[in-house]
């Protein structure tokens, strides 16, 4: 039991100590024998801002028999009082050991996040290796975009949900329970899982490799079966929460998040999520604006975001926008779309909702020339960007934020130095607009590093080296000293060299991670926490070479460590797309027209857009 | 603008909820009044804020008996209905129990607040009333703070207004807000005592004017 007077002297000391207090409004009433904690590898205010662990909450809740809490990565400072108590990770809702549920599922969001797994495991005193755990251990599973290459964590995990997440989560629950009431053996567990379609369970695979450190085979065992597929929904009526925890401290997304749809028929090559999650799925006007009027209702915010992949591209999203602002106005709500497409129109929606206040608008070109946007894909030209910025500026915006890569594949610096110019054009365009003596124009560029990942047109590709990256940047740097007006902001190069190894890495980077956690590595995504140094160590302790796995361009025929997993999109079309990417050939949005990705025929679905 | 009504509402701040901050709780109380349904006012401007107003923000970490705000509505409201519907949106640990219609005319909840009261509890010291004494009987008792990296001495002395023992484990604290001893935590004082808080609560309000009772023409 919790010494409540020590965890109060705790609470105390702790910086925030709101993260760890719950108890907020719409918290349901917990009843239920089985037991299952979403666990969140980062802070309570980063975890309670992701829109998937929401949704899965909620459907949880929904479930009979079942008690849903969350548990978030304590920060350093709560770690150490909690190890010096000898207190274990605890839910925020009951304050339960994590050991103590039946069932633990993490959302791997991101790759830097991976060693918060270990970290929060360990704090919740629950054996880190899958083989180590016992019937008296949680089950431990996994889900979110990385799932779709969880290789890199698999020993320590008991099974990984590919894809969404609202159905299947009720079929894992059912299935334990049967096993629960059978009283079998683990084993017999893990078995039952990996029937559930869309539930990979790694230990039921054998990898070997071959002597130059590819992959030989993945070799699943009897009855097991040798590809796993993703799991859609059907978006129409989909479990949405209507009655979702308004926390007590401000989180990074303090608002309502409403998805409208999900899904992006645009097929940038870059991009993973672009895979997997189509088909593109949109949610009816009518539902949408249900939704919206329950949750404000429910929760008091007086801010509602409709988010998605691209929610510009929503069809009736000019209707959508007027509907809501026309509703809910007069009340103080604001509406927001988190990203806007490179056109006019995007300007008139954003015209309807930020009639007064008009603070930054952000744009991603992604690549700075023609000639790199058509090989990733990114149909947004010249024209396009500089029209829209002429639109915005005219009425009345003052800053435009660009986003940019660098390090994409078949970039020359010509490439890189054309970013310079074409913020430099879109300044231009500002001040023009602004007039004499209406100063005050920024363009702000932010610059990542291009990290290739599974399942996209580029997951053969390699990444630029860490030295390449730098010199890039100061390419870049040196093309924009001296324009005040234009601040550029980029990232480190390390760390986009650690999430390139682990997006595409295979089952021996676990060894990696768990050396670079025994060394203190956690919370890498926080640039203050990372330490680079540690993780060379840890590469070198296990003898793997990071270069391997990030700067090492693949071969059409090699097996990757992914490819028994099933996105929906074909092989056969990521690799034709790279190779109209080298040609310099454009793919049209599937919109307009089926491209042929495999997913609408392999999975029995289509793209359905917005009725009324 | 149509006639619209000032209620003051007094509330507690318990359990947890104490560690949440005084802009945590500005924010929990105005998703609540929106929750409620209730016609809240609005600043005008670009950023328009719900027209809620605390007495003094609370020091993270202490509990209170009676916390007090003015929420301002559009229309005219009792002041009971208004105390029911929030307490239908607000958790027990913030739970109001008290409102009153603010007349016209009154000035704002902050001018009017001077002191307020509290009660600690402290690790059983055998001499604490002999411990108060002296520390009383001082001229000023300076007390560094820490802010942006530079430290500021603030005179707890001065700030404090009555300071009693009970027993050999309780304290009775009134602090002023005058502007020269603005924002004294009641823990620093206990700190500087050389005692350790181990609970604190503010137990009431003191001020001018139509504060709510018990707090009414309070004189500290
Ligand atoms: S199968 Fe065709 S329509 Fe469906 S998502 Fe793929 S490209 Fe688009």
């Amino acid at each position: 039991m919790l010494d409540k007077k020590q965890w109060d002297a705790i609470l105390a000391r702790v910086e925030k100590p709101a993260r760890y207090i719950g108890g907020e409004w719409n918290q349901p009433p917990k009843e239920g024998k089985l037991a299952v904690c979403l666990a969140f590898p980062d802070v309570y205010e980063v975890g309670m801002s992701h829109l998937g662990l929401k949704i899965l909450y909620h459907v949880l809740t929904q479930k009979e028999n079942v008690v849903v809490e969350r548990a978030f990565c304590p920060w350093i400072d709560m770690e150490e009082e909690m190890k010096k108590a000898k207190i274990p990770l605890l839910s925020v809702e009951s304050h339960r050991p994590l050991s103590e549920f039946q069932i633990v599922g993490f959302t791997l969001q991101y790759e830097l996040s991976y060693t918060n797994v270990l970290q929060m495991l360990a704090l919740g005193e629950i054996p880190l290796y899958s083989a180590e755990r016992t019937e008296k251990h949680p089950l431990v599973i996994a889900g979110g975009p990385c799932a779709f290459n969880p290789e890199p964590l698999a020993p320590f995990l008991d099974a990984v949900v590919l894809g969404e997440g609202e159905e299947v989560m009720g079929e894992i629950v059912d299935c334990y329970e049967s096993w629960q009431n059978k009283g079998a053996s683990r084993d017999n567990l893990l078995r039952s899982l990996a029937e559930i379609p869309g539930v990979y369970v790694p230990s039921l695979y054998k990898v070997s490799y071959n002597t130059d450190g590819t992959i030989r085979a993945v070799e699943p065992e009897e009855g097991v079966p040798g590809t796993v597929t993703k799991r859609l929904v059907d978006l129409a009526g989909a479990p949405y929460p209507e009655n979702w925890l308004v926390p007590y401290t401000e989180i990074v997304h303090d608002r309502v998040m409403l998805e409208i749809m999900r899904g992006c028929t645009r097929g940038c090559r870059f991009c993973q999520a672009g895979t997997i999650y189509r088909p593109l799925r949109e949610k009816s006007q009518k539902e949408i604006m249900a939704l919206a009027d329950k949750l404000l209702k429910n929760t008091g915010y007086d801010e509602l975001s409709l988010t998605s992949l691209s929610s510009s591209d929503y069809s009736r999203i000019a209707e959508l926008l007027a509907a809501l602002v026309d509703k809910y106005g007069e009340m103080g709500v604001s509406v927001s779309l988190p990203s806007l497409r490179t056109d006019k129109f995007a300007i008139e929606l954003a015209q309807t909702i930020e009639k007064v206040r008009k603070t930054g608008l952000t744009f991603a070109p992604e690549a700075g020339s023609q000639r790199l946007r058509d090989v990733i894909n990114k149909g947004v030209t010249e024209e396009d960007l500089i029209s829209t910025a002429q639109a915005a500026f005219s009425t009345g915006w003052r800053r435009i934020k660009l986003y940019f890569m660098i390090g994409l594949p078949t970039e020359t610096d010509d490439d890189v130095l054309a970013i310079a110019q074409l913020a430099k054009k879109v300044l231009a365009v500002g001040r023009e607009c602004a007039g004499k003596g209406k100063g005050g124009i920024q363009v702000s560029v932010s610059v990542s590093s291009f990290v290739p990942k599974p399942h996209t047109p580029f997951q053969w590709e390699a990444q630029d080296t860490m030295e390449e990256l730098a010199r890039k940047q100061e390419l870049l740097k040196g093309a924009l000293a001296g324009t005040r007006a234009i601040n550029l902001a980029w990232h480190q190069p390390e760390g986009s060299l650690l999430e390139a190894v682990l997006s595409r890495g295979d089952r021996r980077l676990a060894e990696v991670i768990m050396y670079a956690w025994q060394a203190g590595c956690h919370f890498d995504s926080w640039q203050e926490q990372f330490s680079f140094d540690s993780w060379q160590k840890a590469f070198r302790k296990a003898g793997l070479d990071p270069a391997f796995y990030a700067n090492r361009k693949r071969s059409k025929e090699e097996i990757l460590p992914w490819d028994h997993l099933h996105s929906g999109v074909n092989k056969s079309f990521l690799w034709r797309e790279r190779q109209r990417a080298y040609s310099g050939q454009r793919t049209e949005d599937c919109r307009l027209g089926c491209t042929g990705c495999g997913v609408c025929p392999g999975l029995g679905v289509s793209n359905s857009f917005a009725q009324e | 603008m149509e006639r619209g009504t000032r209620i003051r509402v007094k509330f507690v701040k318990r359990g947890e909820l104490k560690y949440i901050s005084h802009l945590d709780l500005l924010r929990t109380m105005e998703r609540a009044v929106r929750r409620s349904g209730l016609p809240i006012a609005y600043t005008e401007g670009f950023h328009p804020h719900a027209k809620i107003q605390f007495a003094s923000a609370l020091p993270v970490g202490v509990e209170s008996t009676g916390e007090l705000m003015d929420i301002e509505l559009k229309e005219e409201f009792s002041a009971s209905e208004v105390v029911q519907r929030l307490k239908e949106q607000l958790p027990k640990a913030l739970a109001p129990h008290e409102g009153a219609v603010v007349p016209e005319g009154e000035g704002k909840l902050t001018s009017l607040v001077q002191g307020a009261g509290y009660l600690v509890r402290v690790e059983p010291v055998a001499d604490l009333a002999g411990r108060v004494e002296a520390w009383l009987g001082k001229d000023t008792v300076l007390w560094p703070r820490q802010r942006k990296g530079k430290v500021r001495h603030l005179d707890l002395r001065k700030a404090t207004t009555k300071l009693a023992a009970c027993g050999t484990d309780q304290l009775e604290l009134f602090l002023s807000f005058s502007p020269e001893a603005t924002n004294v935590r009641p823990q620093e004082v206990i700190l500087s005592l050389e005692l350790e808080p181990l609970f604190v609560v503010r137990t009431a309000i003191f001020g001018e004017g139509v504060l709510l009772a018990p707090l009414k023409k309070g004189k500290n």
